[in-house]
């Protein structure tokens, strides 16, 4: 029982928190560009914004997977919580969740490239198929990270997991994972399936009123996700100090990210592309660290 | 200087005027292909092209074909005319690439048919203007308004490629235009342009309604950044016409302005290219920036952009001496902090991926398609109409064009980095030197039918106006050419396999300023060269892959 | 009840009536000879059930012959079905079954086409690969084997045209030229070590015997077998007939061959590794290696194709990796002592062949289905199928959902399997592990491809298509339905598997799963982690009909009114593509080497044909061949 009750704690926490920090962000790249930027509340005002709009659907449409989309992606992303604890040390969990924790992650990219393909529209094509590139590369990344982590701790329970006990490659794991992390945040320079200026907002071009509150809500929660994927990784069990921690990790991490961001331009695709296969490097050079258990 | 005079008179050319500035050529039409070939061959390349009716004064249309030749410092207007019942006159577009647009808009608004044109499409009437109504011809009255026709259009679907329009609403352009992109995964396979979406009808209206001294206030509005550039091009065109002298104190105030709107110009462009890579904290500083430099211009003239300072025969306002400090203090914190944003941002390695190397115009296309300014620039093209085509106070000023030889996006981009901090330099020296005296000529008489032709270097390349004057303070014809609709044709050869997240940054890097254009080109990626209709519809219907 | 014998026989007698339907006129022909093999089908699920409840074994007496002999092998047909088999009877009715009913409908889109070698060939296929199954003698086995092979290489046939034709060819060739690899590996093997025994039960005990003795020549009889049933597969590096042949065959048939034909050879190898041989560590990583190549190469080839049956038939080469991977990954772990995880991977692999079958089925069944309404495989051009094919798009939906693993459909199940029995262990298994996992992200992305490039994304030209007839359409939701149900109840399957694999002696049990609480089982956690999956894929699409559309517009182009525009196929993933540039030039140059090999032994065989003209040569020769020959009965006979 006390587990549901954690669990339940923590998705509201996280639906709550997810568009709260994204609004610091904005303050913050405000901030470095010397402006003053919108209040921290923005983003939640833009999300019930788009809750009272409309919603258009392209005459070229295949309707059930344009409505269908965004709510699967913002669904699985959302599951994904049950197993990875934010604010309270529990979650469901069982053996093999990390793998169902990707596939989660993988299937929310995989919905939104249906979703885009099922408006019709040019844009969203060449934007999901940048997306698809993206994700395929991260989860070659992130196939090492697990990989790694399974032979580390001979186990695929997160339990098991939080925390990570401090060796060589532990380390070397947690900041690889902090580079795809932020590559799979699509924060600049890695906003690219989303880049503006060249292709309109990409996947989502056709999409209005709350299905495009959902896909944006779904980016907000898949980063905190991430993060504090990583945060279980480093704190200690003990509930009090974990606690502390969290907050103060779930704040501060994505303030460093957004301050990195704001400093970057973005990249191409195929800059991108094989930016990653090189990281791919240092992925086989964990495992195998991990392997001799170092 | 005097071989080419002797070029045009031995290629059947008769100088009928000869000014500082220019030579008015006439020439037949049996000749005026050999005359236009032997002259790019000389050298020069083609500015623009104006055609007129002049049917009230000698019963002919006329075309003026202007050449830029920058080694003797003149441009060299070839005049040839035809009469109405045979409105015919060999097109120059297959001996020079840069005439294509020209005599394209010259059919489009007087109806001259141009034998041998390759592409003798519509340019810049809308697509439900009905056939055979020649807006331009003096028979078409400026408020008549014409009944719009239906017309089909076939729209293209690619077999090879996904068509990606671009335009006229897309967060990329901050003008109307439409540019369909047609790409193969994510590169570019071919682009089609097409624009004239704010034709506004200017030149129609300066014959119509407007007085040779309401002119200006209209050219200051043909452009939302560089309006005054336009303001004194026209003022020199007439200037020209007539030889009239302008006050130095007022050249030299015209220098002041024409250099602070270079200036404002450059930052915004850095900042727009800055948000098209994704880097919004460079597009904020360098607005931020930019802000001083507006401020400044407010003080001068009363105004942030558009300053309604000059007219013909001189400058309307004085300015104070107390204004200098100020103006010194503020442009030398401008240039600190321009070389600091610069500084960082050439250090950032993924900006610089994004500009090197991209958008490639070498530079024998560059010269045959006649692209001006840092475009021309940054493929190794040494020229500037204040070094060429000396006017206001440049001929007594000291300052260098910078030149590059990279021809990508990166080469425009120091071009006009270098160009801010000597626009500044100039600045300078001309607070220091200015002489007083008299800043407007009051009374001048203006001689029917003179023609003039009027070029500055606006923040974006030549800018020409070509002004032939009428009785009664009004004006024959007039013809405004913008730098960006010499540069426009370069874009599709830029594009040509590039990837499509660099079509932003290819088409920002020629400083497009559609308000000023707005005309209509077609390129096929595979060979490089500029389509015309025949081997576009050809390349389309072939099945390939 | 029915005797045992006859049940068997039913099949049997049913298939080969179907066959006669060759009488008949072509598309009759085609589509009797459809009706009663699917009725045969049925018959064949109905053993299937019996057999997995107590093995059956039935003998068949051609003539008696005295002693136990090759010849007296060759004169009895054993049929012994275990558990093992019985699974792959049950699938083959099933599969077969859908096929069947398809191909009634289907045929009438061919004008032209060998109709009545179809309809000869077809039920024969369907029986020599039940038989196939279910013979418990290697000798008949073998038989079976050639007699599959010269079966369906008539139905790869069909059609007739160039494309056809090369198909079958290299399709015939290459398992032919393994085949007589593999002749030789058994025929030593029954030589040399039964004593010229070949029931299923003498080989094995005298395999595992002379196993600990012969390491050596074990190893090398290990990959004689695997090259020789691996081709047959569609193993890499022997897979290249696969993308040949299967596109060229009419569709229900490509289904066969992609559902069932290959998975005879990977009976055949479950059937050597697991039972023939004894469980020894190396042997597993060597058909682990093999397996990860094949998942490499398969998967990857498919990312660059527009043609869609192209694109499935590399996907079933990457499948079958996946399938082979966990079977070696498997025995290594069981040979090193992780018993739990090596029954668990061994589950999985056979978990995945089932799912395999329906969803590779379906796939194919659908992707014939656009060739039907459409007449195109080319990717590039079709497109908004979904508007026009609901049910098929439904299907196919499923059906690539299945491939890419999404939960809770079946492919997520058995590549969870995968994942949770390889990743936790020490060893370079982990390593093949995390390769397994970063192509599924690679088989996700070619499929959603195919998917969207076929239902999603806009036509390049305006096809006039409707759904296809209810008969075809039936069967494509019928196979959609078992990937759903096999994904949202495991448990039945992973039983079904596991008691397979303990019959064969494997220490595993059902229970000992549980201490695994994973998301295939329930019991142990307070929640079944599938259902809530589950709520997903059922909460999303209400929500969205929920919030509805308030209007619809013409698609945003930017503002010129222009209708949209579809991407080409190859434009998919293009610069994916350009960064894994080096390794589809590895292949290249692997491709010329190969060619060149090809070449030699091409030249090599034409200067042996120059000597064969020469008879003293010839006689030298076979003299040569005989002394040998007998010298390596004698030698072991006397040992």
């Amino acid at each position: 029982m006390n587990a549901i009750i954690a669990v339940i704690v923590n998705v509201i926490f996280a639906l709550l928190y997810a568009p709260l920090i994204d609004g610091v962000e904005r303050k913050i790249k405000a901030r470095v560009q010397r402006r003053k930027g919108p209040p921290i509340q923005q983003t939640w005002y833009d999300i019930l914004k788009l809750f009272k709009k409309e919603e258009i659907m392209p005459k070229d449409a295949t309707k059930s997977i344009f409505v269908s989309a965004p709510f699967m992606a913002f669904l699985s992303v959302l599951i994904a919580y049950l197993f990875v604890p934010t604010i309270l040390p529990g979650a469901l969990y069982f053996y093999g969740d990390i793998i169902v924790v990707i596939y989660l992650l993988a299937f929310s990219s995989i919905v939104l490239f249906l979703g885009a393909f099922s408006s019709g529209n040019p844009y969203a094509q060449v934007g999901a198929n940048r997306e698809m590139s993206l994700a395929v590369m991260e989860e070659i990344l992130l196939a090492f990270i697990v990989g790694s982590l399974a032979v580390l701790n001979r186990s695929l329970m997160l339990n098991r997991m939080f925390p990570l006990e401090i060796k060589v490659s532990s380390i070397i794991l947690l900041a690889f994972y902090l580079v795809v992390m932020y590559i799979a945040s699509a924060r600049v320079p890695f906003d690219i399936a989303e880049a503006e200026p060249e292709i309109a907002e990409g996947p989502f071009i056709e999409y209005s009123g709350k299905y495009l509150a959902m896909c944006k809500y779904t980016i907000f929660l898949k980063r905190i996700l991430l993060t504090s994927l990583f945060l279980n990784f480093v704190l200690p069990e003990n509930v009090l100090w974990r606690t502390i921690g969290y907050v103060i990790g779930v704040v501060i991490i994505p303030v460093i990210l957004a301050m990195i961001e704001a400093h970057m331009g973005r990249m191409r695709i195929d800059q991108a592309v094989r930016f990653m296969k090189r990281l791919s490097v240092i992925g086989i050079f964990a495992w195998v660290i991990s392997l001799f258990g170092w | 200087m005097q071989d080419i005079k002797r070029v045009i008179e031995e290629n059947n050319g008769k100088i009928v005027v000869e000014h500082d500035y220019f030579l008015l050529v006439e020439v037949s039409r049996e000749h005026v292909r050999k005359l236009a070939r032997t002259l790019f061959e000389a050298g020069a390349y083609y500015s623009t092209g104006v055609g007129s009716d002049e049917r009230p004064r000698n019963g002919f249309f006329a075309m003026y074909h202007i050449l830029n030749h920058e080694e003797s410092k003149k441009y060299i207007v070839l005049k040839v005319e035809a009469p109405e019942h045979d409105l015919r006159i060999p097109s120059i577009t297959p001996e020079i690439e840069g005439a294509n647009w020209a005599e394209r808009e010259a059919h489009d608004v007087l109806g001259i048919v141009f034998e041998g044109h390759p592409e003798p499409e519509r340019l810049i009437l809308p697509d439900d203007w009905p056939e055979g109504v020649y807006p331009l011809r003096k028979d078409f009255k400026y408020n008549e308004k014409v009944k719009p026709v239906r017309k089909e259009e076939k729209f293209i679907e690619r077999e090879d490629a996904l068509v990606l329009p671009l335009g006229p609403f897309h967060p990329t352009l901050h003008e109307p235009e439409y540019f369909e992109i047609y790409v193969d995964g994510e590169t570019i396979a071919g682009a089609r342009y097409k624009g004239f979406f704010i034709h506004r009808g200017l030149e129609k209206l300066a014959e119509g309604r407007l007085t040779i001294h309401q002119i200006p206030f209209v050219a200051e509005r043909i452009c939302g950044i560089c309006g005054y550039t336009h303001m004194i091009c026209y003022c020199q065109a007439v200037e020209n016409a007539i030889e009239l002298e302008v006050p130095e104190r007022a050249e030299y105030i015209r220098t002041l302005l024409l250099e602070i709107e270079r200036i404002h110009s450059h930052i915004l462009w850095f900042g727009v290219v800055y948000h098209l890579l994704g880097f919004d904290t460079g597009f904020m500083h360098a607005w931020r920036i930019r802000e001083k430099v507006m401020d400044i211009a407010e003080m001068l003239t009363g105004n942030r952009k558009t300053y309604g300072m000059s007219l013909v025969g001189g400058v309307r306002r004085d300015i104070d001496e107390d204004k200098k400090e100020k103006t010194l203090k503020a442009l030398r914190e401008v240039s600190q902090e321009m070389k600091k944003l610069f500084n960082d941002v050439l250090a950032m390695k993924e900006i610089l991926n994004r500009i090197e190397d991209v958008g490639i115009l070498p530079k024998d296309r560059a010269r045959s398609i006649g692209v001006v300014g840092p475009v021309a620039r940054g493929s190794g093209i040494n020229t500037d109409v204040r070094k060429d085509h000396p006017y206001a106070a440049y001929k007594y000023l000291d300052f260098k064009v910078p030149v590059y030889n990279g021809c990508d996006v990166l080469s425009r981009y120091l071009v006009r980095a270098d160009e801010i901090f000597e626009s500044i330099y100039l600045i300078e020296q001309v607070l220091d030197q200015m002489p007083g005296g008299d800043i407007m000529v009051e009374r001048f008489e203006v001689p029917e039918f003179s023609v003039g032709v009027g070029a500055t270097e606006a923040p974006r390349g030549e800018d020409v106006h070509f002004v032939i004057t009428h009785r009664g303070s009004k004006v024959y014809r007039w013809r405004p050419r913008a730098p960006t609709y010499n540069n426009l044709p370069s874009v599709p050869v830029m594009l040509e396999g590039e990837h499509l997240a660099d079509a932003p940054a290819i088409i920002g890097s020629i400083d497009p300023c559609f308000s000023c254009t707005d005309h209509v080109t077609i390129v096929d990626d595979s060979t490089g060269k500029i389509l015309f209709r025949g081997p576009l519809e050809d390349a389309i219907r072939r099945l390939k892959r | 009840m029915i005797p045992e014998n006859y049940i068997v026989t039913i099949p049997i007698v049913l298939f080969i009536v179907a066959s006669l339907a060759i009488v008949l006129k072509k598309e009759t022909s085609v589509k009797v000879s459809s009706i009663i093999s699917a009725i045969g089908s049925s018959t064949l699920i109905l053993v299937s059930f019996i057999g997995f409840m107590h093995d059956i074994d039935v003998k068949y007496v051609i003539w008696d012959a005295n002693g136990s002999s090759i010849l007296s092998s060759l004169c009895t047909v054993h049929i012994h079905i275990d558990k093992l088999s019985s699974i792959f009877v049950g699938l083959t009715g099933i599969i077969t079954l859908l096929a069947s009913v398809y191909a009634i409908k289907y045929i009438e889109k061919h004008k032209s086409g060998y109709y009545r070698l179809l309809s000869f060939s077809y039920p024969l296929t369907v029986l020599t690969m039940y038989l196939l199954f279910v013979s418990w003698d290697l000798l008949w086995l073998l038989i079976f084997w050639e007699l599959l092979t010269l079966f369906s290489q008539f139905i790869v046939v069909f059609k007739g045209d160039k494309e056809a034709i090369s198909g079958a060819y290299q399709y015939f060739t290459i398992t032919k030229a393994c085949a007589d690899v593999l002749v030789i590996a058994l025929v030593t093997l029954i030589i040399i070590v039964t004593g010229l025994k070949t029931s299923y039960d003498d080989v094995s005990l005298a395999l595992w015997a002379y196993f600990s003795g012969n390491k050596a020549i074990g190893y090398l009889l290990a990959i004689l077998a695997l090259v020789g049933f691996g081709a047959k597969a569609g193993l890499a590096p022997f897979h290249t007939w696969l993308p040949k042949a299967h596109p060229a065959a009419p569709t229900h048939i490509s289904a066969i061959l992609s559902g069932l034909i290959v998975k005879t050879g990977v009976y055949a190898l479950m059937r050597t590794f697991l039972v023939f041989f004894p469980t020894d560590a190396t042997i597993g990583l060597i058909v682990a290696s093999f397996g990860v190549l094949t998942i490499i190469v398969g998967n990857m080839r498919a990312l660059a194709q527009d043609d869609s049956k192209r694109l499935l038939a590399y996907s079933t080469i990457g499948q079958i990796g996946y399938i082979l991977l966990p079977m070696g990954a498997g025995i290594y772990l069981m040979g090193i002592g992780q018993t739990l995880l090596g029954g668990f991977a061994l589950v999985a692999s056979l978990y995945h062949t089932i799912n395999h079958a329906f969803f590779k089925s379906l796939l194919f069944l659908t992707s014939g289905s656009i060739l039907y309404a459409t007449g195109s495989r080319d990717l590039n051009i079709i497109g908004g199928l979904s508007k026009q094919m609901p049910y098929t798009a439904f299907a196919a939906l499923i059906g690539a959902l299945s491939i890419a693993g999404v939960p809770p459909l079946n492919g997520f199940v058995s590549k969870w399997m995968i994942y949770s029995s390889l990743l936790p262990s020490a060893t370079v298994i982990s390593l093949f592990g995390i390769i397994a996992l970063a192509m599924s992200a690679v088989t996700a992305a070619y499929i959603m491809k195919f998917f969207t490039a076929a239902f999603l994304k806009p036509p390049k030209v305006k096809l006039d298509v409707n759904e296809v007839p209810g008969l075809m359409s039936a069967t494509q939701i019928i196979a959609a339905a078992f990937c759903i149900l096999l994904g949202v109840y495991p448990n039945f399957i992973v039983k079904v598997c596991s008691d397979a694999l303990i019959s064969l002696g494997y220490p595993i049990s059902y229970e000992s799963f549980k201490i695994l609480p994973g998301v295939v089982l329930p019991n142990t956690a307070a929640f079944m982690p599938i259902l809530v999956l589950m709520a997903v894929f059922l909460l999303a699409p209400l929500l969205g009909l929920a919030v509805g559309v308030d209007r619809i517009d013409n698609t945003w182009t930017t503002g010129y009114p222009r209708p949209t525009s579809a991407m080409t196929s190859f434009g998919y993933y293009k610069d994916l593509r350009e960064g894994f540039s080096e390794y589809y030039s590895i292949s290249k140059e692997l491709l010329a080497f190969a060619r060149r090999l090809s070449s030699a032994i091409l030249r090599m065989s034409s200067s042996y044909e120059d000597v064969s003209y020469d008879l003293n040569t010839m006689l030298y020769g076979a003299a040569v061949f005989l002394v040998i020959g007998i010298f390596v009965i004698l030698w072991g006979v006397i040992s």
